[in-house]
């Protein structure tokens, strides 16, 4: 007698949407991820080549994107794989010595990439007249309130929601009316300066593209989210699609002050100039459309950021943390979590602090650690005793490293041209 | 007292003096001794990690060196076995269980200390004087403290109290697991769950009974139930299922894939089946989809006598004896039975004669606040689910509503407060069964607000 089961609440689909329902179940972590990395410091930087130097760094975005994706593929394998987060197998495979440092430079890194979210902040809410003393904090508290208080189903879907939001980069890029044949060209065709500014220019785009912190965000969320190698297919997937995203958002930014700005010869230094000098040229709406994605942006990271280090810091030191601890049970935790967002707040609210001196800083921070964050995950990923039959295959290898190497060329140059700056 | 991070690296010299080689790694098997022995070197000039210098060819044995019996040739290695661990490899810097304390914490330091000719582990140190020691920093931050008045506290645990977990699971291992474990109340065990990783994760619900498993899961939070069951094999994932109550099975098969969910369902015994089956149609947010079926209905024919000779026989949880809802022949709600009027009342009464008929009830797809509010406005404890024609299909209990609530309104974790007595009586109890007599090293452990 075979026993038959009643139609399952969930039941019913056609096998092609639960392959669809499944893939949307596992999705967040890579677009996530790479929208956080949209953050301030990477529009800024995206908006001023646009601004300084047309689409010449356009063709940039295929190979970032390429490089971006091989990473985080990496990284989520990793999550996938093991089940452990990044700072947990540094520590458990290249001891504590190595891992205090680690830590150090990321907290030093991403208290500065936080500092960039808070000024992000503030350039948002100054192209809407609204005064930093007023917007950051609000900013802060309302950061505060959506991890402490939210949970983590409700935090992922304001997340994938602002998501969605980046969209008011493509609709600025095309309020910006370019010559799309222009546009495609410079896209797929290279071309190259070795004129010192435009060196500095094409590393940022590509420094601020690729940061050591998202490589341990994206493993521990995809280990959060239980996602194992069976699932592995979709996760693949969503980065995939994630990387994309980024870089199509980035691609816009370019485009939209590559066509109007960068046309006019109008010269800008800051990401707050850029969307000013959007509004006679693409119209109010690109321009406002333009201040709320910066917003967006910088709320979206400040959230994860601060969090997500204090998190690594602790779990690989073995203190206590989680927001559904209290202080009192996890004092590190929140001592490093304050101490990022409100010390980032001061700084940013300071009438004249060295701000651009601290962001260099950062910097100069994220990309001293980088390379051994990507050294590291190869050497991981490598590893027969963890991974199993999931270690990398030759060409993926060959890629991996190769784009390793780049990236370490790359933020050398930027570190050296930061240090003794040549040129213009 | 010497500790790991003292050894690892340290000469090796054999009988002759001449310093071949360096401590990689030391061996303990991992048995039934609460403190258990090294039983063999790995030493750094062995890449394929795999022969073990037994312990009984140490001669001597200090922070500077080890001193072997024989010469170097003369030396028989051996495979490690299958119940023996690799201090360094496998629990130096990794996760482990504070079974006293109840938490997760990562292992900085490993305490041995030589009893006669064998060495043994005695403690997991966890404490920032083990982090500041493995970076070199240990006496200046200790004099600094000192001369502040504050001393740097010890972090040891004894390694009675610690359960690695992770790694191969040997049945050995397994059962040793339990038996740390055993103990622990199951919400505990539930709160340790959520902070391990995964393989970890799989071995304390491996070790785990089906019924304490199935306890366990129940106060875990959503993601990691579904996680653990993922990752559990299908007959035990199933097992466990079974155990849990339906809603909850429910609950944990809905946030599944669904072939998965089919497979575990097919896998659960009919009846079992059939009842999580039927809870999954309905809603997950409505009265319906957060009711128990487990409840007590008594036909309205019943006497008293017949229903506490039914209540002495069937002996119901404690959540579900409250309220005894009677039913008619059609099985529709009729009444609700307090257990004071079953005391109070002659034993031949009918229960129709003594049950109130005016009982408040839910539709089935009543919102979950909806219900929350009529468990708080009437004071009840449980509110039964009354589907189409009046039949009484469910209820919803006090206690699953504000874990429900608790989930969506609260993410701090309560309950932080709250310490069982059983806590001090084991680390009392550890103290004194250390080898080396009374100077243990679980004394010099700052003692714990109560």
């Amino acid at each position: 007698m075979k026993f038959t089961l009643p139609i399952l609440r969930r039941a019913g689909r056609a096998a092609a949407m639960s392959r669809l329902a499944m893939f949307f179940a596992i999705m967040g972590p890579g677009i996530i991820t790479q929208n956080v990395d949209n953050d301030a410091g990477g529009i800024t930087t995206y908006s001023l080549a646009g601004a300084n130097f047309g689409y010449a760094l356009l063709w940039t975005m295929i190979p970032v994107t390429i490089a971006l994706y091989v990473i985080q593929e990496m990284a989520s394998r990793l999550g996938a794989v093991t089940g452990k987060g990044l700072a947990d197998l540094i520590r458990e495979r290249f001891g504590l010595r190595t891992t205090v440092w680690v830590m150090l430079v990321l907290l030093g890194a991403d208290f500065g990439n936080t500092l960039a979210e808070f000024s992000g902040l503030a350039a948002g809410g100054e192209i809407f007249g609204v005064s930093k003393y007023v917007f950051v904090p609000i900013g802060a508290i309302t950061v505060w309130l959506l991890v402490v208080r939210g949970t983590y189903r409700s935090v992922e879907r304001i997340f994938l929601g602002a998501s969605a939001f980046y969209v008011a980069y493509v609709v600025s890029g095309i309020l910006a009316k370019p010559d799309w044949g222009v546009v495609l060209r410079a896209s797929v065709v290279p071309t190259f300066s070795f004129q010192a500014a435009y060196l500095l220019m094409f590393v940022g785009v590509i420094g601020t593209t690729i940061a050591p912190w998202m490589q341990f965000y994206l493993q521990s969320t995809v280990v959060e989210k239980g996602i194992t190698v069976k699932h592995y297919g979709y996760t693949r997937t969503d980065v995939f699609i994630g990387s994309l995203m980024t870089d199509i958002v980035a691609w816009f930014v370019i485009v939209a002050c590559g066509a109007t700005i960068f046309a006019h010869h109008i010269h800008v230094e800051t990401v707050k100039d850029a969307a000013l000098a959007l509004a006679p040229l693409a119209g109010r709406y690109a321009s406002a459309l333009f201040a709320l994605g910066l917003i967006n942006a910088s709320l979206f990271s400040a959230s994860v950021l601060p969090l997500a280090t204090s998190h690594y810091v602790c779990e690989a030191l073995g203190f206590e943390a989680g927001v559904d601890r209290t202080i009192r049970q996890a004092p590190v935790f929140y001592g490093i979590y304050i101490v990022l967002i409100v010390g980032a707040c001061i700084i940013v609210l300071l009438p004249n602090a060295p701000l651009l001196r601290i962001l260099f800083l950062s910097q100069v921070a994220n990309g001293v650690l980088l390379p051994f964050i990507l050294v590291f995950m190869l050497l991981l990923v490598n590893q027969k005793r963890l991974m199993g039959a999931y270690v990398n295959s030759v060409p993926f290898n060959v890629i991996a490293w190769l784009t390793t190497v780049l990236m370490i060329v790359l933020t050398l140059a930027l570190v050296v041209t930061q240090i003794f700056p040549f040129g213009g | 007292m010497p500790y790991l991070s003292e050894i690892i690296g340290k000469p090796v010299y054999d009988a002759s003096g001449d310093a071949f080689d360096r401590v990689a790694d030391l061996v303990i098997y991992h048995g039934t001794e609460k403190f258990p022995k090294i039983t063999g070197i790995l030493l750094s000039g062995d890449r394929s990690r795999v022969a073990i210098i037994p312990w009984e060819a140490v001669a001597e044995f200090s922070t500077a060196g080890v001193r072997l019996r024989v010469e170097r040739r003369h030396l028989t290695p051996r495979p490690l076995q299958p119940d023996e661990v690799l201090l360094r490899d496998n629990i130096f810097d990794c996760q482990v269980v504070d079974t006293d304390d109840l938490k997760v914490v990562r292992v900085n330091d490993i305490e041995l200390r030589p009893v006669g000719t064998e060495l043994r582990v005695v403690g997991a140190d966890v404490g920032t004087r083990s982090l500041l020691r493995r970076l070199g920093l240990e006496p200046i931050v200790a004099r600094a403290l000192e001369r502040l008045g504050r001393p740097l506290p010890q972090g040891v645990i004894p390694w009675n109290l610690v359960a690695v977990l992770g790694g191969t699971m040997t049945p050995l291992k397994l059962s040793i697991s339990r038996e740390k474990l055993k103990d622990i109340h199951p919400a505990d065990l539930a709160d340790l769950l959520e902070e391990l990783d995964r393989d970890e994760r799989v071995e304390m619900i491996t070790a785990l009974g089906d019924e304490t498993a199935a306890d366990v899961l129940e106060e875990a939070e959503p993601e990691v139930q579904t996680a653990v069951i993922q990752e559990l094999p299908s007959e035990r994932a199933a097992d466990v299922l079974e155990e849990m109550a339906p809603e909850e099975a429910a609950d944990v098969l809905g946030e599944l894939p669904e072939h998965r969910a089919d497979e575990l369902i097919s896998l659960m015994e009919d009846e079992r089946a059939e009842e999580v089956s039927r809870l999954l149609e309905y809603p997950p947010e409505t009265a319906a989809g957060k009711m128990t079926t487990d409840f007590i209905a008594l036909p309205e024919t019943m006497t008293v006598e017949q229903v506490l000779a039914r209540l002495r026989e069937t002996k119901p949880d404690d959540e579900t004896i409250y309220y005894l809802y009677v039913v008619d022949a059609q099985e529709r709600l009729v009444g609700v039975l307090s257990i004071r009027s079953l005391i109070v009342s002659p034993p031949e009464t009918p229960i129709s004669q003594v049950m109130r008929t005016d009982v408040f009830y839910v539709p089935p797809d009543a919102s979950v606040e909806d219900v929350a509010g009529a468990l708080v406005k009437y004071d009840l404890l449980a509110v039964p689910v009354v589907g189409p024609a009046g039949r009484l299909i469910g209820i919803v209990t006090v206690d699953h509503l504000i874990d429900i609530l608790v989930e969506t309104y609260g993410p701090r974790k309560l309950g932080g407060g709250v310490d069982l007595l059983r806590r001090k009586a084991s680390r009392e109890s550890a103290t004194g069964a250390l080898p080396g007599g009374p100077s243990s090293p679980g004394g010099d452990r700052p003692e714990r607000p109560a």
